[in-house]
């Protein structure tokens, strides 16, 4: 009650608008940054947290939302990326929410960056310590789509019984040879707990391994939260003779000539005509401003992408 | 409930929401990274230009950053005090638990900890409801993981890249054998937060805890206090 | 084509501009004022603010403006805007035994004290298009005309007070009695969903659910998926005092009036060799009038106990765990809506997938692995 009181008083930390700065109050913050500790404390396990409902959409990055309002502070620089870049929708709609709220300095550099929250990618450019990543997360139980019950699910991770997992991949690689699953490829933290890594393509699965940023979870919807501190073993989930292995295209990007960064992959007219560019748009300006990286695609066309 | 005396009351944050989140970042810092010292000195001098009032800089910080009315703190006889109890309950407007076994939060000296039992490890669906530990200690630092001594923790697991040592004056076989305890049960368990003063050093439940001492450490160790 | 993706920000800003003249129409007309909706669209405000969780019909009424109309946006405004709220004070529990009451029927006694008051209902109306509303306006003088028709006791002075029919049965054992699990009851706002969830944090994830949901899952139930054999023993609706005790003056003060529906349903008995039967009962509670939903919240409330009644539990509206978690249009609207963000990186991640299959089948003529797979036994060791 008391610490309330001083909440409202300092005027200097408020956002314009007259919301509390990063726009949560301070006791859902608290309720938050306990979860965070636990979160911490116990790599891979998704704490239960008492989710407030946002402006944004249940399913729009709600939880990450929490995640970086509660950690974020004034001197940090922020940088939204969603599918790997600054300027997508959903993006922006969000780093407009922490500018507003928080007044914050925001980059789309990633090397600029102190905290990055992230929809769907981590980006290429290696991160480095003292760097947060937040992401956004839509069902946070790895194990929901073989067992549908909350209550099951929580006896599986309390019990280690990860068996169905692994039945599951391997039936995968009955049908088609392969192991089935392309995003959200579950990982298991620090030998212990079985995670989903959110929908990131697998190609990002090997650069949470060891990572000397931290990593932070957010299932707003699903009120979850949880984390993988820095250096903390992230396994891929997989066999002995099928060992887990990433994505890999024929192609280089157009615009950077990149051949090991994830691609996405644009229609350009109704006759196949395909372009396969940089994913993460940071990584791609980066490549094409630095010394000695000739663009490959045509100027024309380089010019018509970056624009 | 008796009334709370003003006269003893320390001095609060001056800008709770920017102060309490700067804080918030060198718990998680600390908690992320084990063995690492986060200063919670700078804090005070850089805004308010006035030291907290308490010699528990550290024990003060924590508790104005993470408790409320939706947490209960136990607090040791060891290191009660009518100043303590009323800060708390002032300025966090916290529940004063009964037992050490309810409560979220608890608050003691490295020597009355003689025990993990009666503190809540949390359940096996629930490893998070355990409690945390703020233990003040006589004297922490952070130290090399090659010099034997024999206050030294060493230090391995999450958020650590290699191995860290720390040094925790008074401390016991009997505390090294808890914390290796507290760490057999992962998940379960309590995480530690050990201060001194405006110091602070983490030991979550994932950290394994050893007192090997002759082997040569590995690069990276931080071997001062951060004051960040 | 690629710019689809680029130019993020003038396109939600463009979208905004459009949006807001959308929003206003023709602007030949006159524009809605927030005290109109409030009074003439009473029954979606009531709905915003209880599906909203807050009871303000200006606000709500703002919403529904705000939203074009659309009651789920409506809903989720009023919600975003909860969450910035202080906590000031918890009131004591509302008494509806005391309310002032508008509206009261029962469906298992002809007569009851107090009697049955059919307040305003579209019930018995025919479902007749009235094209008299199609006219510029109401005629003000058809209004006043129908006002002066009106019984005044009726209308104004609500019945003074009306004994709950449930009671009466509980006086006599027939029905069990309603006691509250726990003294504190959960906050579902504050405190992440547990399951098994108790009643009251149920009735709260109940009252905050969406209506035309619950309105299916009740329907269900009747056609005999979980069939708990409901009387609408009664349903009142009309006004309730607010108290709250503050600590320093450690007595009750009124704070105001909310309007609050309420539906009490009697249900299947049951008994046993150590306990004579008695009707079980279904709550449902919501703000201003919203009989529909206090009745489908009612009869999934009762759905919702079948464990603790010991019975099968074998249908949808059963399962507290897929009811309470899908009840919730604020979530439900916003994870169904998220396929409309991007998914570029997903998509083309199984693209390559299937890529890789697809040229492998005409490679090989078939889907099976090269080599026989020992993958089950090595996937026990990995576990293990």
């Amino acid at each position: 009650m008391n610490a309330d009181r001083h909440e409202h008083v300092s005027s200097e930390a408020a956002s314009p608008e007259g919301y509390n700065f990063a726009y949560l109050d301070e006791q859902t913050k608290r309720m938050l940054r306990r979860a965070l500790l636990k979160a911490v404390a116990v790599p891979g396990y998704q704490v239960p947290f008492g989710g407030r409902e946002m402006p944004l959409p249940y399913g729009w990055g709600t939880g990450g939302i929490q995640v970086t309002a509660a950690v974020i502070g004034s001197d940090d620089v922020l940088k939204v990326i969603d599918q790997g870049a600054d300027d997508t929708t959903n993006a922006v709609s969000i780093r407009r929410f922490f500018v507003t709220t928080t007044g914050v300095d925001t980059t789309e550099k990633t090397c600029d960056a102190t905290v990055i929250q992230t929809r769907h990618r981590i980006p290429e450019t290696p991160l480095s310590e003292g760097q947060i990543l937040v992401y956004q997360v839509p069902i946070p139980e790895p194990l929901r789509f073989i067992e549908p019950s909350e209550t099951e699910t929580r006896k599986m991770h309390a019990l280690q019984e990860y068996g169905v997992m692994h039945v599951k991949l391997y039936e995968d690689i009955a049908h088609f040879g392969h192991i089935a699953t392309a995003y959200a490829y579950p990982v298991k933290v620090n030998g212990r707990y079985v995670m989903d890594p959110s929908p990131i393509p697998k190609f990002d699965n090997p650069k949470m391994h060891q990572s000397p940023a931290l990593q932070l979870f957010g299932a707003g919807r699903e009120k979850r939260i949880y984390a993988v501190p820095p250096f903390t073993d992230v396994e891929s989930l997989d066999f002995e003779d099928y060992p887990f292995e990433i994505q890999s295209w024929d192609h280089h990007c157009d615009i950077c000539g990149a051949s090991e960064s994830f691609l996405d992959e644009v229609v350009t007219d109704d006759q196949g005509g395909r372009l396969f560019v940089c994913s993460d748009t940071d990584y791609c300006r980066t490549r094409v401003e630095a010394e000695g990286v000739q663009a490959v695609a045509s100027p024309a066309k380089t010019q018509e992408v970056l624009s | 409930m008796t009334a709370i005396s003003t006269h003893h009351l320390w001095v609060p944050y001056a800008n709770p929401v920017l102060q309490s989140q700067q804080a918030f970042r060198k718990l998680m810092r600390a908690m992320s990274e084990p063995g690492t010292c986060v200063s919670f000195d700078t804090l005070y001098a850089s805004d308010s230009g006035q030291a907290s009032s308490t010699s528990q800089t550290a024990a003060f910080a924590t508790a104005l950053t993470l408790l409320d009315q939706e947490t209960s703190v136990w607090i040791s006889p060891g290191i009660s005090s009518p100043a303590l109890i009323d800060n708390l309950r002032f300025h966090c407007g916290c529940r004063l638990a009964e037992n050490a076994s309810e409560a979220d939060f608890v608050m003691l000296s490295l020597s009355e900890l003689n025990g993990l039992d009666r503190f809540s490890a949390g359940e096996d669906i629930n490893p998070h409801t355990s409690a945390t530990l703020i233990v003040e200690v006589p004297a922490l630092e952070v130290a090399s993981v090659d010099e034997a001594h024999p206050d030294l923790l060493v230090l391995s697991g999450p958020g650590i890249k290699a191995r860290k040592g720390v040094r925790v004056q008074g401390l016991t076989s009997d505390h090294r054998r808890l914390f290796e305890d507290n760490h057999q049960r992962y998940p379960l368990g309590v995480d530690f937060m050990l201060t001194c003063g405006a110091d602070l050093v983490a030991l979550p439940r994932s950290t394994q805890v050893s007192t090997l001492t002759n082997r040569a450490a590995t690069a990276g160790e931080d071997t001062q206090c951060m004051s960040q | 084509m690629y710019v689809a993706v680029k130019g993020g920000e003038k396109a939600i800003d463009h979208a905004h501009n459009l949006l807001a003249r959308r929003r206003r129409g023709d602007t030949r007309q006159a524009a809605l004022s927030v005290a109109q909706i409030r009074e003439q669209m009473k029954l979606a405000v009531d709905r915003v603010m209880t599906e909203g969780s807050v009871y303000d019909p200006e606000l709500a009424a703002l919403a529904v403006k705000q939203a074009s109309g659309d009651l789920m946006e409506a809903i989720f405004l009023l919600r975003a805007y909860r969450t910035t709220l202080p906590r000031l004070a918890v009131t004591s529990p509302v008494n509806t035994g005391d309310m002032l009451v508008q509206r009261r029927i029962s469906a298992t006694f002809k007569d009851v004290p107090g009697g049955q008051v059919l307040g305003s209902t579209y019930d018995y109306t025919h479902r007749l298009l009235d094209f008299k509303l199609l006219a510029e306006g109401e005629a003000e003088s058809d209004v006043a005309e129908r006002a002066s028709s009106e019984e005044p006791a009726a209308a104004d002075e609500s019945v003074a007070r009306c004994p709950r029919v449930l009671e009466m049965l509980n006086s006599e054992g027939l029905i069990e009695s309603a006691k509250p699990e726990n003294e504190q009851p959960g906050d579902l706002t504050r405190e992440p969903l547990d399951y098994p969830a108790d009643r009251a944090t149920r009735l709260q994830a109940l009252a905050r659910g969406d209506e035309g949901f619950l309105l299916a899952l009740a329907y269900s139930t009747q056609r005999g998926y979980g069939r708990n054999h409901p009387f609408a023993g009664e349903i009142r609706q009309g006004y309730v005092a607010v108290e709250i005790v503050p600590e320093e003056l450690g007595f009750a003060i009124d704070i105001g009036d909310i309007e609050l529906t309420e539906c009490e349903m009697i249900n299947q008995f049951v008994g046993s060799k150590d306990r004579a039967p008695q009707f079980t009962r279904g709550y449902g509670l919501g703000f201003g009038q919203c009989e529909r939903k206090a009745m489908a919240m009612a009869l999934v409330d009762r759905s919702l106990r079948a464990a603790e009644f010991d019975e099968e539990r074998d249908s949808p509206a059963q399962n507290e765990e897929f009811v309470l978690s899908h009840c919730d249009n604020v979530e439900s609207n916003g994870f169904v809506s998220h396929l409309k963000l991007p998914h570029y990186v997903d998509f083309q991640s199984e693209l390559e997938l299937l890529r890789k299959l697809r040229k492998e089948f005409e490679e090989h003529g078939s889907n099976r692995p090269a080599a026989k797979t020992n993958a089950a036994t090595t996937a026990t060791e990995v576990t293990s």
